[in-house]
């Protein structure tokens, strides 16, 4: 990094020929085509492993909620099944798939997507989509005197009064519990859920 | 003879039709081979099609990782969701891949390019690379910390990056213009490098390596969080590379046959610190790097082993970060850095005689000619984060940076003669505010402004928006338009020896405007494509012209703000990732980057880039293939040649877990053995510069 020694044409002519352009736009093309083709080709695999989009992560933790949270015994809506309630516009496409028709501590897990607030009640595990943020004090308060374990993805759901809230942070998925909202639900988080919860809020 | 002309020009063109043709059968193979092999990896895991996620424990859960990106907006979010185009590379496929340096990473990453003068390695993107400028148009960040220093700008890439590369965590490399949160050199990207944190060590590790041309690196690292949550990191490395016995140099067949001896040596040491305590973390980072330069660049007498250059650049940062619970997020910072430069220049007395057809001088009086820079900087960050009802995320900052040393010297040795010494101090103050807000559920605009002031030429302004839409999970949609600038740096401010250069203190800052168009689509689990198109314009670019154009043979040189540039390009991409770790990159960049005032070319730009990067899982979760091919097509040197097509593979196995804690690593580089060149600076009397044949390394990383 001295000093330069003269020099003029930076950025020299090279006259281009017109058919080394067309060539260059073929060989453009040809690739977007190839590219295109492939990706449908790739589309039409079947699905069979790992996956990591985050609704796919999501899915997953909604179904370990089940696990990890004991509902009181007279606390679930139908008995033999938990029912896992989406309420707000769906980003989970296919991933719900996965959770459909699993059995958590012998019962079979249903998922439905609600519509009105009557219908809030009739879930075990609601989960709130970002889409229902504006009335997100009127669905906790309706679900308040019952035994609905409320999960979410949004920023500050817990403040809000929601129990479990998905959050990301350094590449990955984690979650938040308000403690206190579980308890008045009466409903029990077990400490290992606890343990790696990325805050756990205890009013 | 007078015939021999156009059979020698037919000929020349068939040949360039028949590479052309190989280059498109290459490339296709390139695009293709992935598919055959997911096609046979999903034939063989047909019979049980589930995901794994389900099986998951949630400790394994929460660290499944989801793509996300810090340094586009200075907060994390999803990419797909980022005001950019971004690619992100992983420790694991540093270690997979073999990678020595950030230059290598980088290499592997759509779109990017680098040359290699046997000194610095200078990042091309966006068919921009020109020769003889020091990586001023990228950004380059360690944790968020800015790297470039305030002599040179220079991103620092190759074996003078301060950071080890085994500390890195991953590499995020965020395309197109960030002023509006960076300011100056946030031009044409920025690559911020996340290290690795005091818990991810768990321990010791020790690591060293053996390769090609007496290459041996060792490194000592020790990291921890205590059970009171303070966090240690404690790194030292040292890098030792002879560099091949003797490198030939036709333009100086006059002198040692034009053979260079022991004269690429590199020799480097890093120390690097972490302390993190609640919301603190402290950094301490100092590495130097000297480096033999071969080349006889900047009219040094061939073949002189005294020939070399010395970076130095230290660092300590504090970070406060907190989150307050009511959505809002406060980050401060507070750093000094210092960075120092040494090049010892043997130069002729006589002016050098690059005249082939002339014999070669006598005894000429060497003299030792020494190039001296100081840089100290410091100053402070601080950042607003707040969610607002309505989903609307606000940021709001302020930053201060003072160069208290900007020093500049020139002298020669013996007889002493000094023939610079410029010291100068300025202060650099910025406001910024971006704004997220979700639009409708599918539709966010990201808006941000950025306000930066300098003593020299005074305040620039630079927006960037983008609107993003997700009209199904997995799909993005990103239109994005951004300016930025780069300020004039000291170097090119106040160079003045009299006879070379002259300094000229009235450059203004160099300008870009983007447009670019993403289209990212996560599918079937396993994919991710992006395809994007990017247009921008670049104007008032700092140039080295001769002062006199009438005689620019003996004309000093100086920095104007003339050239403008257009370009225009398209990239796609596909990434696949599948069970037991099979994964996999193909892309390929068009770009068509010209001068547009005079419509030519540019130096040292590729029209074509393709990549292939593979990783094949041979034995369970123990050994690892890692492969990579890259292409270029020809690019336009100084002098008006051509460097023909290039092609680079490299080769890595990779093995962990055969004792517990072991990795091993045993890389090709250069697999073919394919005769590489990148173009020559102004600086250099080679059209092109020779790259490495067919390397070697074996790296031993044992924790505990």
């Amino acid at each position: 990094m001295t000093t330069l020694t003269p020099h003029h044409a930076l950025l020299d002519v090279a006259p281009r020929s017109s058919r080394r352009a067309l060539r260059s736009t073929a060989l453009v093309l040809v690739l977007c085509g190839l590219f295109l083709a492939a990706s449908v080709c790739a589309s039409a695999l079947a699905a069979s492993a790992v996956a990591n989009s985050e609704y796919q992560v999501k899915a997953a933790f909604l179904y370990n909620f089940m696990k990890f949270v004991d509902w009181p015994s007279d606390g679930l809506s139908t008995p033999g099944t938990v029912t896992l309630g989406i309420l707000g516009k769906d980003l989970f496409g296919e991933a719900l798939e996965e959770v459909r028709g699993k059995t958590v501590k012998g019962r079979r897990v249903v998922v439905v997507h609600l519509h009105g607030v009557e219908e809030l009640k009739e879930c075990d595990l609601l989960y709130v989509c970002a889409s229902e943020r504006g009335r997100l004090p009127q669905i906790l308060k309706t679900v308040q005197n019952s035994h609905v374990l409320t999960v979410a993805d949004q920023d500050g759901f817990c403040q809000a009064g929601g129990i479990i809230n998905l959050v990301f942070l350094k590449n990955r998925v984690g979650f938040e519990v308000n403690l206190g909202a579980a308890n008045r639900a009466r409903l029990r988080v077990s400490s290992q859920l606890l343990k790696l919860a990325r805050l756990v809020l205890e009013n | 003879m007078a015939n021999s002309l156009p059979k020698t020009s037919r000929l020349r063109q068939r040949i360039n039709s028949y590479l052309a043709q190989l280059q498109a059968a290459v490339m296709v193979l390139l695009v293709l081979f992935p598919f055959s092999l997911c096609q046979a990896e999903n034939a063989a895991d047909a019979p049980e099609p589930k995901s794994d996620l389900m099986e998951m424990s949630v400790e394994q859960l929460i660290s499944v990782e989801v793509a996300t990106v810090y340094g586009a907006s200075k907060y994390e979010q999803k990419v797909t969701e980022a005001p950019a185009s971004v690619s992100i590379v992983t420790s694991d496929e540093i270690r997979k891949y073999g990678y020595r340096t950030l230059a290598d990473a980088l290499r592997s990453v759509r779109g990017i390019y680098v040359t290699y003068d046997r000194n610095y390695n200078f990042i091309g993107i966006r068919g921009f690379n020109r020769p003889g400028d020091y990586n001023s148009r990228v950004l380059l960040l360690v944790d968020g910390h800015r790297i470039n220093d305030n002599i040179f700008d220079t991103a620092p890439i190759g074996t003078e990056f301060p950071v080890d590369v085994d500390l890195i965590d991953r590499i995020e490399v965020i395309r197109g213009p960030s002023s509006s949160l960076y300011g100056t050199n946030a031009f044409f990207g920025v690559i911020n490098v996340i290290t690795r944190q005091p818990a991810d060590l768990h321990g010791t590790e020790l690591a060293g390596s053996a390769g090609s041309f007496g290459s041996f690196d060792s490194r000592v690292s020790y990291g921890k969080e205590y059970g009171s949550g303070l966090g240690v990191l404690l790194s030292g490395s040292i890098m030792h590379s002879d560099g091949p016995r003797s490198l030939f140099f036709k333009d100086f067949q006059e002198r040692n046959g034009g053979v260079a001896e022991h004269a690429d040596a590199d020799r480097s040491y890093k120390l690097y610190g972490k302390f993190s305590l609640q919301d603190f973390t402290l950094v301490g980072a100092y590495a130097s790097r000297t480096k033999n330069v071969p080349t006889a660049s900047f009219a040094t007498v061939f073949n002189d082993t005294r020939f070399q250059t010395t970076d130095s650049h230290g660092f300590l940062d504090l970070k406060y970060h907190h989150e307050f619970n009511d959505q809002t997020q406060l980050t401060a910072r507070a750093f000094y850095d210092r960075y120092y430069y040494h090049g010892d220049y043997p130069t002729d007395s006589e002016p050098a005689n690059f005249d082939t057809t002339l014999p070669a001088l006598a005894t000429p009086q060497v003299v030792l000619n020494r190039d001296l820079a100081w840089g100290t900087w410091w100053g402070g960050e601080l950042q607003f984060t707040k969610t607002l009802p309505g989903r609307n995320k606000v940021s709001l900052g302020t930053e201060f940076r003072e160069n208290s040393q900007q020093h500049q010297e020139n002298h020669d040795v013996d007889p002493y003669s000094l023939h610079l010494d410029d010291r100068r101090s300025s202060a650099i103050w910025a406001l910024f505010l971006q704004d997220e807000i979700q639009l409708l559920d599918s539709l966010i605009l990201s808006a941000g402004l950025r306000y930066d002031h300098y003593d020299s030429f005074g305040g620039t302004t630079n927006p960037r928006v983008a609107l993003i839409y997700q009209p199904l999970e997995g799909t993005a949609f990103k239109l994005l338009y951004g300016n930025a600038f780069r300020a004039p740096n000291a170097y090119e401010l106040y160079y003045n020896d009299r006879v070379n250069n002259l300094s000229n203190p009235d450059l203004k800052p160099e300008k870009i405007q983007t447009y670019e168009l993403v289209y990212e689509q996560y599918f079937q689990e396993h994919y991710r494509s992006s395809l994007s198109g990017f247009y921008y314009r670049v104007q008032d670019l700092i140039t080295s012209e001769p002062v006199d154009p009438l005689n620019p043979k003996d004309s000093p040189t100086r920095y104007v703000n003339v050239d403008s540039i257009a370009a225009r390009g398209v990239e796609l991409e596909l990434e696949g990732k599948w069970q037991g770790g099979l994964e996999g990159r193909v892309s390929y960049t068009y770009q068509r980057a010209e001068d547009s005032g005079t419509g030519a070319d540019l130096t040292n730009s590729p029209d074509h880039l393709a990549k292939l990067n593979l990783i094949v899982p041979l034995y369970k979760s123990v050994l690892f293939a890692g492969f990579e091919e890259q292409y270029q097509s020809s690019r336009l040197t100084l002098g008006g040649g051509q460097t023909g097509a290039g092609y680079l593979s490299n080769l890595t196995l990779f093995s962990r877990g055969i004792i517990p804690g072991l990795h091993l690593s045993a890389s090709v580089y250069n697999l073919f053995a394919t005769k590489n060149i990148d173009p020559g600076s102004p600086n250099h009397v080679q059209g092109t510069i020779a790259q490495d044949g067919r390397s070697f390394r074996l790296k031993l990383d044992y924790r505990f």
